[in-house]
C-alpha cells in the first residue's frame, strides 16, 4: 500500500517534468515561429498521421532500449559509467568487420558479427570499472575520455580495413544482403531489431530481478561498504555489471547497423549513449519500464523531426525537452512535500489500526 | 627519425602547445573552482559551448571583442548559478544535472545560429571581431623564448595570469578558504556560520566565468567564428587535468599543458602521414593512463598510511 503510494509520487513527478519540458518548448515555438500552431501540431501528432511515421517511432526505439537498458546496468551498480556511449559505437564497427569479414551461412554470419559486436561493446566498458576497481580512478572521467578513444579507434579500423574506395565519405563496403535485418511490416522499416530488443528487455529484467547476480549488483549499487562487509566481492559485481552492461550496448549497435544501414556509415559518435542515461533516468532504471520511456523519447523525436521539416523549427529543439525531463525527474525537492505528507499519513494510519505493534 | 624529432622539438612546436593548451587550461581551472566549492563539473562542456557562442553573438552585435568576452562570461557565470539553482535547491542528481546542461547546449547553441545565421553548422556568415593577439615588448625580440611566449592571443595570457590569481585567492583570501570549507564540508562549515549557500554561489560565479572565458577563446582566438560541437571534450578534458593536477592551481596549470603538448603533438604528426585517427586518440589515451597512474598512487598512500 505504502510503496504503491510512494510510486505514484515517482509517476507524478516523471508526469510533472515531462509537462513542463513540453511547455517550455511551446512557449518556445509560440515566440519564434512563424505559423507555431502548424508546428505544434506536427510535432504533437504527426507522429501518427501515417503507417510510415508510426513506423519511424518503432524504428527510433531500437538503439535507445539497447542503450537505455545498458545505462540501467551500468548505473545499478552505483557507477556513472558514461562509455556506452563508445560501447554502441564501437559495436557497430565490430559488427562491420564481424559482417565482411567471414564467409559464413548467413544465419551463423549474423550471429557471429553481434557477438563480435557484445564483445567489443563489454571490452570497452570494462575498462573505466577496471580502472575504478583496481586503480580507484573515477569512472566518470575515464569513461568520458574513452568515448573519444572509441570513435577515433573505430574510424580508423573502418578507414583502413573495410574503406569502399567508390564511395566519396569514409563508408563501408555494403554488408551482404543476407546480415541485414528482415522487415516485417510492410511500409515501414521496421524490422526483427525490435524483436531482439524486446528480448534483451526480458532477459535485463530476469538478470536483474530473478537472478543472485542482479539482487547483488543492485546491493552493491546502493551500498557497497555494506556489500564488502557482507562478503561480496564487490570488484567482480561490478566488473560483471559493467561488461554486461557494455555488451548490451554493443549488440544495440550491431542490430541499429543492420536494421537500419546496409554499410557502416557514421563520422562521429551517434549520440544514442547519451540518450540511455535519459531513457534510464525516466524508466527508474527499471528494465521494464524501458521500452515505454524509449516509446517517449522516440515519439518526440519523429515528432520533432516532422516539425522540423514543414515549419521553421530545427529539430535540434528536442534536446530543450531531455534536458529539461533528465533535471526535473532527478530533482527530489520536486513534490518532496506532497512525498512527505503521504509518508505522514501513511504512518499515522498505519499507527491507529495498531499495525505498527504487530509488526 | 630526425625529421620527426625536428618537428616535434622546434618552437613552432611549444607555441602550438600553449596555444592549444588555452581552452584547457580554462576549463580545468573553472574544474578547480567547482571541485573546490565541493559542486560537480560534468557541466563545464556545456558551459563553454554556450559561452562560445555567447562570446561571437556579444562580439557581432556590439562590434568590440572584449564586450563579446565580457558577453561570454555573464552568461557562464548564469549558466553556472542555474546548475547551482538546480542540484542545491531542486536537490537534482548533480551529475545527471550535468549531462541535462551539456545536452541542452548542445541543442540550444543550433537552435540559436538557425535563428541569427539560417545555418546550423556555423556562424562564419557573421562579422565578429576577434581577440587581438599581443605580442609583448622586448621578449618578442628574444631569440627562442620570443616565439615560443610572444604572440598570444588575449585570452592565453589573461589565463596565464588568473592562474596566478586564483592560486592567491583560494589560499590566501578568507573568501578563497570558505569556498574550500564549504566544499569540503559543508555541515562544519555551516556550524562555525558560513553561510553555505553564499559561498557555493561564489564559488559557482566563478567559476562559470573561467568556463566562459574559455569558451570565447575558442571562437574568439582559436578561430574566429561559432561552429556545432566546437568545444569538442576539452570541458571534459579539463575535468581530467583538474584531477590529475591534484586541484592545485600550478598542478592544474602543468597537466594543462601535458594535455596541451599531446594535442600539439598529435597535431604535428598529423602532417608526417600518420595514421590521423590513431594520432587524434593520444590526449585522450593519455588522459586515461594519467589518471589511472594518479589515483593508483593515491590509493597506495592511503593504503600505507
Amino acid at each position: 500500500m505504502k510503496k504503491n503510494k510512494l510510486a505514484l509520487v515517482e509517476i507524478l513527478r516523471t508526469i510533472v517534468a515531462i509537462t513542463t519540458s513540453i511547455l517550455i518548448v511551446f512557449s518556445i515555438i509560440l515566440l519564434v515561429s512563424d505559423q507555431p500552431l502548424s508546428a505544434i501540431s506536427d510535432f504533437l501528432f504527426g507522429p501518427l498521421k501515417s503507417i510510415r511515421r508510426i513506423g519511424n517511432v518503432i524504428e527510433a526505439m531500437v538503439p535507445i532500449i539497447f542503450t537505455g537498458l545498458s545505462v540501467t546496468m551500468l548505473y545499478r551498480a552505483g557507477l556513472f559509467n558514461l562509455s556506452m556511449e563508445g560501447a554502441f559505437f564501437i559495436g557497430s564497427v565490430a559488427a562491420t568487420a564481424g559482417a565482411l569479414l567471414f564467409d559464413l551461412p548467413p544465419v551463423i554470419n549474423i550471429i557471429v558479427a553481434m557477438l563480435f559486436a557484445a564483445l567489443a561493446g563489454g571490452l570497452v566498458t570494462s575498462i573505466p570499472a577496471m580502472l575504478k576497481v583496481k586503480c580507484n580512478a573515477n569512472e566518470l572521467v575515464t569513461s568520458l575520455m574513452l568515448n573519444y578513444v572509441c570513435l577515433y579507434i573505430g574510424l580508423f579500423i573502418i578507414t583502413t580495413y573495410f574503406y569502399d574506395p567508390s564511395m566519396n565519405a569514409n563508408y563501408s563496403y555494403l554488408f551482404p544482403e543476407s546480415m541485414l535485418l528482415k522487415k516485417i511490416i510492410p511500409g515501414t522499416r521496421i524490422n526483427t531489431g525490435i524483436i531482439v530488443a524486446m528480448v534483451m528487455v526480458i532477459l535485463s529484467w530476469l538478470l536483474l530481478n530473478k537472478t543472485s547476480f542482479g539482487y547483488k549488483v543492485t546491493l552493491v549499487g546502493k551500498n557497497k561498504t555494506m556489500a564488502r562487509y557482507s562478503g561480496l566481492n564487490t570488484g567482480m559485481v561490478i566488473l560483471g555489471s559493467q561488461l554486461i552492461g557494455g555488451m548490451i550496448a554493443g549488440l544495440g549497435g550491431a542490430i541499429e547497423l543492420f536494421g537500419m544501414y546496409k554499410r557502416f556509415q557514421y563520422s562521429g559518435l551517434p549520440g544514442y549513449g547519451w540518450d540511455g542515461v535519459l531513457i534510464a533516468i525516466v524508466a527508474r532504471y527499471k528494465a521494464e519500464y524501458v521500452p515505454l520511456s524509449a516509446l517517449f523519447l522516440a515519439y518526440l523525436r519523429t515528432g520533432a523531426d516532422i516539425m522540423s521539416r514543414s515549419t521553421d523549427i530545427p529539430f535540434e529543439i528536442i534536446k530543450i525537452i531531455q534536458a529539461v525531463v533528465i533535471v526535473l525527474i532527478s530533482a527530489q525537492a520536486i513534490l518532496k512535500g506532497y512525498r512527505q505528507r503521504l509518508i505522514i499519513k501513511e504512518a499515522k494510519e498505519l499507527d491507529a489500526t495498531g499495525v505498527l505493534e504487530d509488526e | 627519425m630526425n625529421n620527426v624529432l625536428d618537428l616535434i622539438f622546434s618552437t613552432d612546436f611549444l607555441f602550438t602547445t600553449i596555444r592549444v593548451m588555452t581552452p584547457i587550461l580554462f576549463a580545468a581551472l573553472a574544474c578547480m573552482i567547482f571541485t573546490k566549492g565541493g559542486i560537480d563539473s560534468i557541466g563545464t562542456e556545456g558551459i563553454m559551448l554556450m559561452c562560445s557562442l555567447a562570446g561571437v553573438l556579444g562580439s557581432h552585435y556590439t562590434q568590440n571583442p572584449f564586450l563579446g568576452m565580457l558577453t561570454a562570461v555573464i552568461v557562464g557565470s548564469l549558466l553556472a548559478c542555474l546548475f547551482g539553482y538546480v542540484t542545491l535547491s531542486l536537490k537534482s542528481e548533480p551529475v545527471l544535472a550535468g549531462i541535462a546542461l551539456n545536452t541542452l547546449a548542445s541543442g540550444l547553441t543550433i537552435f540559436i545560429i538557425y535563428y541569427v545565421t539560417g545555418e546550423k553548422g556555423s556562424t562564419q556568415s557573421l562579422m565578429s571581431p576577434t581577440l587581438p593577439n599581443i605580442h609583448i615588448p622586448l621578449l618578442k625580440d628574444m631569440p627562442i623564448l620570443g616565439s615560443i611566449l610572444s604572440g598570444h592571443n588575449f585570452i592565453t595570457y589573461l589565463g596565464l595570469l588568473l592562474t596566478v590569481v586564483l592560486a592567491l585567492f583560494i589560499y590566501k583570501t578568507p573568501t578563497g578558504l570558505r569556498i574550500r570549507s564549504v566544499g569540503e564540508n559543508p555541515d562544519a562549515a555551516k556550524s562555525i556560520g558560513i553561510k553555505v549557500y553564499k559561498y557555493k554561489y561564489i564559488a559557482l560565479i566563478i567559476a562559470g566565468a573561467l568556463a566562459g572565458l574559455g569558451g570565447s577563446f575558442m571562437s574568439m582566438g582559436y578561430v574566429s567564428f561559432f561552429s556545432k560541437e566546437m568545444v569538442a571534450g576539452r570541458g571534459f578534458i579539463g575535468m581530467a587535468a583538474e584531477s590529475m593536477g591534484r586541484g592545485t592551481p600550478i598542478g592544474v596549470l602543468l597537466s594543462s599543458l601535458l594535455f596541451g603538448a599531446a594535442d600539439s603533438l598529435a597535431i604535428r604528426l598529423q602532417m608526417l602521414n600518420l595514421p590521423v585517427q590513431l594520432i587524434q586518440t593520444i590526449p585522450y589515451v593519455v588522459t586515461i593512463i594519467a589518471i589511472a597512474i594518479y589515483s593508483y598512487s593515491r590509493t597506495e598512500k592511503k593504503i600505507s598510511k
